[in-house]
């Protein structure tokens, strides 16, 4: 059999076993009813629904406020640490956001550290003497979630302006428009495909999150599956809730790839001339600087400071053998699973390197899928995909480590792959070409000419799904093995005990990586 | 001896035909170029010789070897592709592009055989340069020297002159075109640009309509083209009206087009039939390009070369000065 056809056979086979858990769950929603369903539809159902909603619009609201206002602001303008600001209002990426809601309930709850501050500050004695906003609320879930998801809005507006080309700006200015009609007749209408496209990744990830929504006590469609799978038993059921949501996710795709297909009327080519910055003094310099400054603030400097605090206060009672053994699990798990799924991202773009035809494509296309699919209905496909496996051949790889690492290929597959796709795209074919007319072997070619151009491609995979592994909770809530715990799992553990103070130990790791990636892709920003 | 032979060639992707019934050969040490507009499937005979596509019709000889039985042994190293992009490999330095495909030898004496090219190609003080510490023409002679370490009998060359500037473009013409005839390699050029091809080339295939319309020497083509398209192609035609035959009494039997070079026609104050307006002077540098239209037919807008205006301005009368050798009657 010819090199080609094995790789092509590989990558069908692959994407076949990773699309099944997925399959399996969307087949559930056509199941019969079940009088724990039943149950779920006539008390809590349409709350799941109602509150997931709320979260949505108001994540969506939010988001697309901060990030666009914070992406017009640095790119169109020169301002005191623009600069910097440039990067640092990526930051709050870094934060996963069940890490955030655990720092803001312990600093905005009714006894958290700011409102006891606040209230000696102001002399009061008791809460209800004061306005207070409990933060433990669904609308304190949709503040906190936005505060480290308006980046996604802030980074896709800001491609765009910047890709953006001057003239259509001087050309409303010669028009006689003022800077604010200018904002609202032309930058706005030209830039509602990127907030939109941003704003539907903050809303997915906003929809398919536990940490936070399970923290603050707010009913959603994943903390039910859940409550469904732990508190009834019923994978049947929870696979019913995880069909509901995937569809609803699949319906935020659809809506996002349908209203991406405007973004063609951006400019480009011979006309563009780069947009040239507007240098800012006096009040509009202070405002464009506070109005910046307000969401790196919030969103990463005061829950990071927050954080070193309970960790300098509670390292030394949390980092023991059983932390050690902790981290050294987790570690073990980012490094086995990312170097898995590196490799298996080679097989996928490489294929389509070598193939260019429509099959290897939507191979490629249907594993990318996997990505916007919540963790929670990842795992719960997975456990139902393998407890048919268990059952056929008499095995137990449900609860097994392989269950979760398979799952882990089903989520992360297409990070990897964007970065291969990214990396492939600047090695031209005529390499290929010319190591064929060179009589060159395919695994000469790998080895000589594609493995040392895409290696900073693969290191860039490896690092990002690791990262990704490590801030990992919901999949890896359900799908972990007996007594295994990830720094993920246990600092939620710890929040969940009271320990608010000791959660941040192993929070403060995960951070500390998350902020690796996001410095990678400040880098990737500077480079491209 | 024949070097490369296709006979009755054809090449579809997908529905769409790109070449049809092309046959030509080229014998040792010929260099042959492929003229065509961008898109007429120049390059994809290149990549059909060199086993890059394969679902052609039709045979390709390399010598005597059938290539589409024996495409393994017949393209083992005997065929060097020169490729537009010149596809060096960025990670690899001078030395290390060269010694690429040398294979079954030691390091060392790899090293010799890049070293003797490496003087050859005036190149050896860029040894250990990376790719893009080199200029466009030190890139494109890497590459030569790339194809040329491992000895094969044909190449190809793939545009090999469109990134480089005018100047380096014919110098590089020059050194490539003593490279090719001192290792006496069959070669098979492909561009779009027929300076090029008429000054390189010992003979010249022009595709038409999806195949090789006619295929001869520069001089040949350049003389007797088959039809209007061939003849443009090579050079810049005025076409006539057809009356102007009968002051010449010519026959066309076939109904053929009347065309003159531009360089053969010229202008004249002597009085004749053939009376001209000046409808447009452009200034060219060495020259002045006239554009002027007959008063008696329609239609018929003409190009004449001049190196002085003699008083010529806009509407100016003058007269076409015809010797009844430039003229050619041609297809259409």
């Amino acid at each position: 059999m010819k090199y080609f056809k094995k790789l092509t056979i590989s990558s069908g086979l692959l994407t076949l076993l990773i699309a099944l858990p997925a399959l399996l769950i969307l087949v559930n929603i056509a199941s019969p009813n079940t009088q724990n369903w039943q149950h779920l539809k006539d008390t809590v159902l349409s709350e799941y629904v109602f509150n997931s909603l709320y979260i949505m619009f108001g994540v969506a609201f939010l988001t697309s406020i901060i990030g666009f206002t914070t992406a017009y602001i640095t790119t169109m303008y020169s301002f005191t640490f623009s600069k910097f600001y440039h990067y640092a209002l990526i930051l709050p990426f870094a934060i996963p956001t069940y890490i955030i809601s655990y720092v803001y309930a312990g600093m905005f709850d009714i006894t958290g550290s700011v409102t006891m501050f606040i209230l000696d500050l102001l002399g009061k004695e008791n809460i209800t003497q004061i306005y207070y906003m409990d933060i433990m609320s669904i609308q304190g879930a949709i503040i906190v979630m936005s505060l480290v998801l308006y980046p996604y809005v802030y980074l896709i507006s800001k491609t765009y302006l910047i890709a953006e080309s001057a003239s259509i700006i001087d050309a409303s200015k010669t028009m006689g428009l003022s800077p604010f009609d200018t904002f609202i007749k032309v930058i706005i209408p030209i830039s509602r495909p990127a907030i939109v496209a941003g704003t539907i990744l903050a809303v997915m990830e906003a929809v398919a999150d536990f940490g936070v929504v399970d923290y603050y006590g707010v009913p959603t469609f994943v903390t039910g599956i859940f409550r469904t799978w732990y508190g009834m038993g019923s994978v049947e059921d929870a696979s019913k809730l995880a069909s509901m949501l995937m569809l609803f996710v699949f319906t935020l795709i659809f809506l996002e790839r349908f209203q991406r297909r405007n973004i063609r009327y951006r400019s480009s080519g011979k006309d563009f001339a780069p947009i040239c910055k507007t240098p800012l003094k006096g009040k509009a310099n202070v405002l464009a600087f506070i109005i910046c400054f307000i969401p790196v603030f919030l969103g990463f400097i005061l829950p990071l400071a927050q954080m070193s605090h309970w960790f300098i206060l509670s390292y030394e009672d949390v980092i023991d053998e059983d932390f050690i053994r902790i981290l050294l699990q987790t570690l073990s798990l980012g490094i086995g699973g990312s170097l898995l799924i590196t490799m298996l991202g080679f097989i996928f773009v490489y294929n389509v390197r070598l193939h260019k035809n429509k099959i290897s494509d939507n191979l490629t296309q249907i594993v990318k899928l996997g990505y916007s699919i919540p963790g929670a209905v990842v795992a719960v496909g997975v456990l139902s995909f393998f407890s048919h496996v268990d059952n056929i051949f008499n095995i137990f790889i449900s609860g097994s480590i392989l269950a979760i690492i398979f799952a882990y290929c089903v989520r992360f597959l297409a990070i990897s792959i964007n970065n291969y796709e990214s990396g492939f795209s600047k090695i031209p074919q005529s390499y290929d070409d010319a190591c064929k007319t060179m009589s060159i072997s395919e695994t000469g070619k790998l080895r000589s000419v594609i493995f040392p151009l895409i290696k900073n491609s693969a290191l860039a995979s490896f690092i990002v799904v690791f990262i990704e592994i490590i801030k990992e909770l919901p999949l890896t809530m359900i799908l972990r093995p007996f007594n295994f715990d990830t720094l993920a799992v246990y600092s939620h553990e710890l929040v969940g005990q009271a320990q608010l103070y000791e959660s941040s130990v192993p929070a403060m790791f995960i951070v500390a990586l998350g902020i690796v990636s996001v410095l990678l892709l400040a880098k990737k920003m500077i480079k491209d | 001896m024949v070097g490369i032979s296709l006979k009755d060639f054809s090449i579809a992707f997908g529905d769409t035909q790109i070449l049809k019934n092309v046959s030509f050969d080229v014998k040792d040490g010929e260099i042959v170029t492929i003229l065509g507009a961008s898109g007429s499937g120049k390059s994809t005979i290149l990549r059909s010789i060199s086993s890059l596509e394969d679902k052609y019709k039709g045979d390709i000889y390399l010598h005597t070897c059938y290539l589409k039985k024996n495409q393994n042994s017949c393209a083992t190293q005997d065929i060097g592709y020169i490729f537009q992009d010149y596809a060096l490999f960025p990670h690899l330095n001078v030395l290390e592009n060269i010694a690429f495909a040398l294979k079954g030898i030691s390091k060392k004496e790899k090293e010799i055989e890049v070293d003797k090219l490496l003087e050859l190609f005036d190149l050896s003080e860029h040894k250990y340069k990376q790719i893009h510490e080199l200029s466009g023409g030190q890139q494109q002679r890497v590459s030569i020297a790339r194809v040329i370490a491992y000895k094969p009998k044909v190449l190809l060359l793939d545009e090999p002159f469109s990134n480089l500037d005018s100047i380096l473009r014919n110098k590089t013409k020059i050194w490539l075109k003593n490279i090719i005839k001192e290792f006496g390699f069959s070669a098979i050029l492909v561009t779009h640009d027929k300076k090029e091809a008429l000054s390189i080339s010992d003979k010249i295939g022009i595709i038409q309509d999806k195949t090789i319309v006619q295929f001869g020497t520069p001089k040949e083509l350049f003389s007797n083209p088959v039809n209007k398209y061939v003849a443009n192609f090579l050079g810049d035609i005025n076409e006539l009206p057809k009356e102007i035959l009968k002051d010449f009494n010519l026959k066309n039997k076939n109904d053929d087009d009347l065309i003159i070079r531009v360089n053969k026609t010229f202008l004249t104050n002597k009085k004749n039939e053939h009376k001209l307006r000046l409808l447009d002077i452009s200034y060219c540098g060495d020259y002045y390009e006239l554009s002027l239209e007959f008063t008696k037919y329609n239609n018929y807008v003409i190009i004449v070369n001049v190196e002085k205006l003699n008083g010529y301005t806009k509407e100016s009368e003058l007269y076409l000065d015809i010797n009844k050798e430039n003229l050619i009657l041609i297809k259409e």
